[in-house]
């Protein structure tokens, strides 16, 4: 399940180029900030690839808007945070251990965006969204098998985050091959993530349930709706049989 | 002669020995009759089941990542109907493998779905679940769920100290099957949700055949 720390850190630098491939298009210079999660929606952080795109795509546009480039880099500063509060306070060495994975491939992403971001002139905040914020907050509140299970659902919603936005590049009609193979790696290895959270939310009884039994006595259930028909029935009768009884007697 | 007597003496005693015992028989048929047809309509229409009732309030209504809760609750660890005379202490639970939210053995404890929200949080679903019954002790703690009421208090007290109150805003009895999944979903307004069974009672399996809910809000 785990995966090779070299392949880790291409497949993250190349996902990195197809959410900010745009802003590395030559004399580009890049004027879009993407911030927190709340980046203006009229920018466009572009990939196409450097040198790649096609010629029909404008010039920095990988079909990536600066939101989702934000929405990837909060999901990687989140991971980062998440996986730290993991370690910390995770009750089992199975979750410490995912933990660690999930800062891992947190900071190898955050990392490889900064760098980039950097380069091309895009600010990236550092600090995480109110979103992220509240789910540290709410797991600072919690302890014990309550903290592992909602910790685990909490990573769950963030790379289910990191996927959406692979899912976006692969989708988009603008992004290069480059990119989409990226994505595509990138894909793999959050499927991979997302199966071993799934595994262990399962352990931890953290899954989504479907089903609620919670009675076993049948003191509290509802009548047979044929004893209600039964009962008028032989009412009726009863009544017919008194009927005809006060005929015979007079 | 001897016929003549004999049809006499018949005439003479059926009124006073077997008219009597008729007019008991013809009253107590139609006695047992109305009785019996009153019972069967009670049942029919009596509080068997538990009616829906109010508006469910919205669940998450964005992408579960970005929906999630912002603000620090607390711990359920009490749940109290105070409308009802019910209280119970709330523990912790999760899910089994296959998917069923455990629900605490005693029917007089509740347990609080611990993956979902906590209570008091700004966002998302806290989820509640009690047993109706249990075959070994009784009505359980959420009997009363299946005749709550629109507007009644329900009130949680969290492991540090605060009682949080809510107001019941709807109720729904709904088949096994059609549990809704976004009872279980990160985000959207705060809310308490109850849970226990209703409907029918299959001996064989020993299951009910619906689920009650009872939707809250923050009061």
């Amino acid at each position: 399940m785990s995966v090779p720390p070299t392949r880790l850190l291409l497949a993250t630098a190349l996902t990195v180029v197809a959410l900010l491939g745009g802003a590395c298009s030559a004399g580009q210079p890049a004027a879009t900030t993407a911030s927190s999660g709340t980046a203006g929606a009229s920018a466009t952080a572009g990939a196409g690839g450097s040198g790649t795109g096609t010629a029909a795509a404008p010039s920095g546009v990988s079909g990536l808007s600066a939101d989702q480039a934000a929405q990837a880099h909060q999901a990687a500063l989140g991971l980062v945070a998440l996986g730290g509060l993991g370690s910390d306070k995770g009750t089992t060495d199975g979750l410490r251990t995912l933990a660690d994975r999930v800062s891992t491939e947190g900071r190898a992403l955050d990392e490889q965006i900064r760098t980039l971001a950097t380069a091309q002139g895009l600010t990236l905040t550092d600090d995480v969204s109110a979103q992220i914020q509240g789910v540290l907050n709410d797991l600072q509140g919690r302890s014990g098998q309550p903290f592992d299970q909602a910790w685990l659902r909490a990573v769950g919603d963030l790379v289910e985050q990191g996927r959406a936005a692979a899912n976006a590049v692969l989708s988009s009609s603008d992004a290069s091959d480059e990119a989409k193979a990226a994505a595509r790696d990138a894909l793999a290895r959050l499927d991979a993530l997302t199966a071993a959270i799934r595994d262990a939310a399962t352990t931890s009884g953290a899954g989504t349930p479907n089903s609620v039994n919670a009675g076993t006595g049948g003191q509290a259930a509802d009548t047979d709706p044929a004893l209600p028909a039964a009962l008028v029935g032989l009412g009726a009768l009863l009544l017919a049989a008194a009927l005809r009884l006060r005929r015979r007697k007079a | 002669m001897q016929r003549k007597r004999l049809w006499v003496h018949s005439t003479h005693r059926t009124p006073l020995s077997l008219h009597p015992g008729r007019s008991l028989a013809t009253w107590a048929a139609a006695v047992a009759g109305v009785v019996c047809i009153a019972a069967g309509v009670l049942l029919a229409v009596g509080p068997d089941g538990a009616a829906d009732a109010g508006v469910v309030p919205a669940a998450a209504a964005v992408p579960a990542a970005a929906a999630v809760p912002n603000a620090a609750g607390t711990v359920p660890v009490a749940v109290a109907l105070p409308d009802r005379s019910v209280s119970a202490p709330v523990v912790p639970t999760g899910t089994t493998p296959d998917g069923a939210l455990v629900v605490p053995d005693p029917p007089t404890t509740v347990g609080w779905w611990s993956p979902g929200a906590l209570a008091g949080a700004t966002s998302g679903t806290t989820v509640l679940a009690g047993h109706v019954d249990s075959a070994a002790a009784g009505l359980g703690a959420f009997a009363v769920l299946r005749q709550v009421g629109v507007g009644e208090r329900v009130e949680l007290r969290g492991a540090d100290g605060r009682t949080l109150a809510y107001r019941v805003v709807a109720r729904r009895q709904l088949g096994k099957a059609d549990l809704p999944a976004d009872l279980f979903a990160h985000g959207g307004p705060p809310r308490l949700v109850l849970i226990t069974c209703a409907g029918r009672f299959d001996r064989t399996t020993r299951h009910y055949t619906d689920n009650v809910i009872v939707y809250t809000e923050p009061a």
